[in-house]
């Protein structure tokens, strides 16, 4: 199974490439709101697209208030 | 507008949506949705009363009424009640959660899913081949394994007006629509 530290790397590089955002400008503990520059509806392309990339279910309210890419990786880490 | 007239209105427009979708759903045609990205609310209202559901990778789909104080109006309840599993059913109501095309492929929602954009192209393909059918035998079948729930339908715009004409709700829709958070839909 990967590690945390590689889900999030992973997180990171699919946001900056589907958002058009420098890879070296998001750090793990950044609001991804603010660094992606995202709305409601780009959220859940968000979700989306890291459930089809880790093959896993995130049920929206587990993810209600979790705001940097570190908290991100763990619940999706949580369900590998 | 005093609350007696706007809960007319509420009803008389829920009427004349229920009227067309229940026209599209025991239409003569086959019908397919080809969905694409977020499918909440009144636009999954709008897939369910299709035949078939296509859609793509990117597709989401959610019932949020329940967190604003509702529940959907549009033919939500009866039209998933009859096409999904009860249990299924709760889940999606009763937590107000999204799910992806995979999971509504899983839950036996969606029939087809396909590569991101191309829904369209899948659900032409697929009218072409039930385009070869003789109409007359498409829409024996269809009677048979769609049935309008016509009385639940009609409870639930009761249910709906009942609800709607709370103080309490209207202050929820008044906060969603003004939020500008990241995820609305969950208070």
């Amino acid at each position: 199974m990967q590690t945390a530290e590689q889900t999030l790397e992973e997180i990171l590089t699919l946001a900056a490439a589907h958002f058009k955002v420098q890879r070296e400008k998001l750090s793990p503990d950044a609001d991804f709101f603010k660094a992606l520059g995202i709305d409601s509806l780009q959220t859940l392309d968000l979700l989306t697209r890291l459930e089809n990339h880790f093959h896993v279910e995130l049920p929206d309210y587990e993810l209600q208030g979790v705001t940097d890419f570190r908290t991100l990786a763990s619940k999706i880490q949580a369900r590998l | 507008m005093g609350k007696t007239e706007a809960a007319r209105g509420v009803r008389d427009f829920l009427e004349r949506i229920h009227h067309v979708l229940n026209r599209i759903d025991a239409a003569p045609l086959t019908t397919i949705a080809a969905v694409h990205g977020v499918t909440f609310g009144g636009g999954f209202e709008l897939a369910l009363v299709c035949d078939l559901i296509i859609a793509d990778k990117m597709a989401r789909f959610c019932f949020p009424e329940l967190r604003l104080g509702l529940i959907p109006g549009f033919g939500g309840i009866p039209r998933l009640k009859r096409d999904l599993g009860n249990a299924v059913v709760r889940d999606l109501l009763l937590t107000g959660r999204s799910f992806n095309a995979t999971k509504a492929q899983q839950i036996g929602l969606v029939s087809q899913v396909v590569a991101e954009g191309e829904s369209l192209r899948a659900a032409r393909a697929t009218a072409a081949q039930m385009g070869k059918f003789d109409r007359q035998t498409a829409i024996a079948a269809k009677q048979f394994i769609k049935p309008i729930p016509a009385e639940e339908l009609q409870k639930e715009i009761d249910i709906f007006c009942e609800l709607f004409s709370r103080s309490a709700v209207q202050a929820g829709l008044k906060k969603f629509v003004e939020s500008t958070d990241a995820q609305p839909y969950l208070p």
